[in-house]
């Protein structure tokens, strides 16, 4: 199965990316289709998915660290369970997922960051997938819009409503810490 | 207005926090994936494994190159074509999957890599109107070029050494025999992509893409 991922790439160095990539974290995100769809052959159909997305957008992630490559991973592995959800017509939770910020703060980091930080984990996953992959990993929006199987104009909709969103949790979050 | 590069270093901080809350791969129970897939994935590798699989894959988003082999009875995979005795290649079809028709083209007629001498580059002169040259990988035994044009209508062109090969994949397609000037060649098409194969007895030229059959014939016949 891997030397079909290596095929993909054009570059030797990517082809070498793709199969860490691939060795490194295919437990991980069978692991996490997985435990969305709860059918084997969804989860592999997902580890399929996500794999292309690897090779399509292998470039940025060669420029990613190992804590960037996982997070990135997780989102795209996320969307593309809740993509083969809706194929089957199954009803799929609003928020699919929650992991809390709470007692992950670092210290290191001023009041605001971490304050933004705690609102950006309180948004729903369909407004800060499109937020995190724009602002931190640095997609376009029609990249963005390919990797999560929607429309440009949805994801520009969805950008703006995030950070609508964010702006107004930071005010309640402000004065609530004062 | 959101501080942009605080929202970076709070994105910063979250993913961080994710990726520490995700399990280790060696935590994680091994996984024993079932014979279809990968029997499918093994498919997929020899499709995409073709040089143009990027171009296809991100810039068509699926099209699929196409061929379409001829039909073959039991035994008999292959359908030669003899070139008269100027030319000295001939193509074969062969080698059918189960979802699709995989052709490969090649020449038996030459030595295999006769000669490391850089090949000389020939391109197409003719354009189809709004098309652009957008992407040049040519080596030295190797010309290789992607153009495009309007929306996601692209196509890509390659000249190598005539002791080279060419393969191609595709579903629902049809294949014909045909001639570019006074060369043989084949022509594989579907609903959305055509794909055209030819050799005029010193190089081997491959163009697919988007064009229609006409265009892919004045391309083809402008290449000098």
């Amino acid at each position: 199965m891997l030397s079909f991922y290596l095929s993909l790439a054009s570059l030797p160095e990517e082809k070498s990316k793709i199969e860490e990539i691939y060795y490194k974290y295919r437990k991980l995100i069978y692991h996490i289709a997985y435990s969305k769809l709860q059918k084997r052959e969804w989860a592999e159909d997902a580890l399929h998915d996500v794999m292309l997305a690897v090779i399509s957008n292998i470039g940025k992630l060669q420029q990613m660290n190992e804590k960037d490559t996982k997070a990135f991973l997780y989102i795209i592995t996320r969307n593309v369970a809740v993509d083969l959800l809706r194929k089957e017509q199954r009803r799929v939770a609003a928020d699919m997922e929650e992991i809390p910020i709470s007692g992950g703060v670092d210290p290191q980091q001023d009041l605001g960051v971490q304050v933004l930080a705690h609102c950006i984990a309180q948004l729903k996953p369909i407004y800060r997938d499109v937020l995190e992959l724009t602002v931190y990993y640095g997609f376009s929006a029609k990249e963005c819009a390919s990797l999560l199987k929607i429309s440009s104009v949805t994801v520009r909709k969805r950008l703006e409503r995030a950070r609508a969103l964010l702006k107004e949790q930071m005010k309640e979050e402000e004065l609530y810490v004062g | 207005m959101l501080d942009e590069s605080k929202l970076y270093d709070a994105f910063s901080q979250y993913t961080q926090f994710v990726a520490s809350r995700l399990p280790k791969e060696e935590d994680l129970q091994e996984i024993s994936f079932s014979p279809r897939f990968e029997e499918r994935m093994e498919r997929l590798l020899q499709r995409q494994k073709r040089f143009y699989y990027p171009l296809i894959n991100t810039m068509l988003k699926r099209v699929a190159c196409i061929a379409s082999a001829v039909l073959v009875s039991g035994s008999a995979v292959a359908l030669s074509v003899y070139s008269n005795q100027k030319e000295e290649s001939y193509f074969n079809v062969r080698n059918f999957s189960e979802n699709g028709v995989y052709v490969h083209f090649f020449n038996i007629d030459l030595p295999y890599e006769t000669t490391k001498d850089p090949i000389t580059p020939k391109v197409p002169s003719y354009l189809p109107e709004g098309y652009f040259l957008k992407e040049d990988r040519s080596e030295p035994r190797k010309v290789e070029l992607i153009y495009e044009g309007e929306g996601t209508d692209c196509f890509y062109y390659a000249q190598y050494g005539n002791s080279s090969d060419a393969q191609a994949y595709a579903e629902d397609a049809l294949c014909e025999r045909i001639r570019v000037g006074e060369y043989e060649g084949y022509l594989l098409k579907s609903e959305s992509c055509t794909h055209l194969i030819f050799n005029d007895g010193e190089y081997l030229y491959q163009l697919n893409g988007t064009l229609t059959e006409e265009e892919m014939f004045k391309v083809a016949e402008s290449i000098q």
